[in-house]
């Protein structure tokens, strides 16, 4: 396999984890969380900490335990205190470049190349079996798999109906006599978990993680999860949620893409912008388009 | 039992928007009750059922259901027994979601983790079919492609699926086409009787409302300012009860929706 290709892979695997915690904030509940970023890097953060002192088993954890609480607070802002979402989700994410300095006890950078990641662990586990060097793919995919089939699982349950329910009918919830604010709680534990699991499984399989490791991954993720969309629109919620995974698989694809035709890789932040205003605002530009011509026609009888 | 006491509810006090949503209402719903409420626009039917769901929490006076005060308990904890069904078919519903799902959220059986089972399905085949709107063969269809009619029928089903102590329709006919609503009424009645249920129901149509249930009560400003049931009210016309409101509530009978009804 070319590295290029197997990158593209690694990386669009190890993204899906925080698309998937789209999906359940953004896509289910119809909240934009936008302490994404952060919680991110707080999970990279944790993952390295604790991969240092107690092995990197726990590290996992560990950063899923962070990422939950994570969630936990930018929920309870928002439905024990009044904070608007948008805003909460900022005053988390500011909060937490302090948080995750102080995790990383005071530097903006750890290095993890010569501590046992899951990753250099699984690697030792695979010398000599056909799929020796393919450590990073196994791990995130097996974590991919997991995730999704956890996820169609909890989705369908009674809990998982009343989440989706609470993002599409408010007051159908509240007359089904399932608390809102509740599942508005348990949704976003539940992305929080899952977006800093993938910042912990980026940071272990790069060797390092700096406090920027998760900047623009809102975005990058969004934009996974709305390519996801297009070439998936409707159907199962199972193939709703590979649609997602396949999104960010198409979007680092993409990327490679743009980078071999010589596009700087500092243009990563724009592209993912751009794919999704485009995705947002098309649909409604096609709504919108007829209504134009009609007018532009008229304007030039008259 | 439904009892409220001395309930009042006042809009922006202290105000020049200042509206009396409703003032000193003294009810009481007994069970297997079924009540039918008219009134002009603005008399504060829909304050009443809000304040009885949980939306709006009164100024003053108490609601107790079945003994307990409910005043100031939240929406999602009273909805567990009472049913709302409101005038926009939209509301009652999740439209992004299966009619089967929408059912298994309001059916609640079996606990938090479980997903939706054969026998569960089955169920929920045979509560549809008794709606006669063809939704049984529709169990997988998102709601949002249902039609008014069929959406307020699930709405209607998805509140009585478990008998709740108390319905309040508002005014749940009005936004669907004669015969669907017609449909719809004929539905709820059915509902309504074979389960015992108290019920209140908001209505614009005078002979609806003393044609359905047993007990009709008239709003105005707040206030209760008609009740009749029993002989006098099966003694009492369209007629009778258009000339009752002028003299009551001392104003002429300014609403068009009232008269075109008759
Ligand atoms: N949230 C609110 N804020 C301010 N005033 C309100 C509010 N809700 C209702 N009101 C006022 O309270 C009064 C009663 O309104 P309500 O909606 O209960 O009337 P209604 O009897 O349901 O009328 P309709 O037949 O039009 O549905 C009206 O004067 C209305 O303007
Ligand atoms: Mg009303």
């Amino acid at each position: 396999m070319s590295n290029l290709l197997s990158s593209v892979i690694e990386l669009g695997l190890i993204n899906a984890l925080t698309v998937l915690a789209l999906f359940v904030s953004y896509r289910v509940l119809d909240i934009c969380d936008l302490s994404t970023d952060g919680c991110f890097t707080l999970g990279g953060a944790v993952g390295a900490v604790v991969a240092i002192s107690f092995g990197p088993c726990l590290s996992l954890l560990a950063a899923v335990g962070a990422g939950m609480l994570c969630g936990l607070v930018t929920s309870l802002l928002q439905t024990k205190l009044g904070v608007n979402s948008l805003l909460a989700g900022i005053a988390v994410n500011t909060a937490l470049y302090s948080v995750n300095i102080a995790v990383m006890k005071g530097s903006a950078l750890i290095n993890l190349n010569k501590v046992t990641t899951v990753f250099s662990l699984t690697r030792q586990a695979l010398i000599n079996t056909p799929l020796a060097g393919c450590q990073t793919i196994i791990v995130a995919l097996i974590t991919v798999i997991l995730a999704v089939a956890f996820l169609n699982f909890f989705l369908r349950t009674r809990l998982g109906l009343a989440l989706r329910a609470t993002g599409d009918n408010h007051q159908m919830v509240e007359n089904s006599s399932i608390d809102p604010h509740r599942m508005k709680i348990i949704g976003l534990i539940i992305s929080g978990g899952l977006t800093a699991l993938s910042g912990c499984l980026l940071a272990q399989s790069q060797k390092s993680v700096n406090i920027d490791i998760g900047s623009g991954i809102l975005t990058v993720a969004l934009a996974s999860l709305l390519i996801g969309r297009i070439f998936f629109p409707r159907g199962k919620l199972i193939v709703q949620l590979v649609g997602s995974v396949a999104g960010s698989l198409l979007f680092r694809f993409i990327y490679a893409l743009a980078l071999k035709l010589n596009m700087p890789a500092y243009m990563l932040k724009l592209v993912s912008s751009s794919i999704v205003l485009l995705a947002i605002s098309l649909p409604y530009l096609q709504t919108q388009y007829p209504l134009f011509i009609r007018r532009l026609r008229q304007n030039r009888r008259a | 039992m439904l009892e409220l006491r001395h309930i009042t509810k006042i809009f922006n006090p202290h105000t020049v928007n200042e509206k009396i949503g409703i003032n000193d209402l003294s009810l009481t719903v007994n069970d297997g009750e079924f009540i039918t409420i008219i009134g002009s626009n603005g008399s504060g039917k829909s304050t009443l059922f809000n304040l009885i769901g949980g939306t709006l929490i009164s100024d003053s006076g108490d609601i107790f259901l079945d003994g307990n005060n409910i005043t100031l308990q939240k929406p999602c904890l009273r909805s567990r027994s009472i049913g709302r069904l409101f005038q926009d078919p939209m509301a009652g519903t999740a439209p992004d979601m299966t009619v089967a799902e929408n059912l298994a959220l309001a059916a609640k059986s079996g606990g938090w983790l479980k997903t939706i089972s054969r026998s569960d399905r089955q169920f929920f085949r045979q509560k549809l079919s008794q709606l006669e709107m063809g939704l049984e063969d529709c169990l997988d269809q998102p709601v949002g492609l249902l039609s008014g009619g069929q959406r307020q029928a699930l709405s209607l089903m998805m509140a009585t699926v478990n008998p709740p102590r108390v319905l309040l329709l508002d005014e749940h006919t009005a936004a669907l086409d004669p015969s669907s609503g017609a449909k719809v009424l004929e539905i709820t009645e059915k509902i309504v009787t074979s389960q015992h249920l108290s019920c209140l129901m908001v209505t614009h149509n005078m002979a609806d409302a003393l044609k359905m249930g047993g007990r009709t009560i008239m709003l105005d400003r707040g206030k209760i300012i008609m009740d009749i049931s029993g002989k006098e009210r099966a003694q009492a016309s369209v007629s009778s009860l258009v000339e009752r409101f002028r003299s009551t509530s001392g104003k002429m009978l300014d609403d068009d929706e009232l008269m075109l009804n008759n």
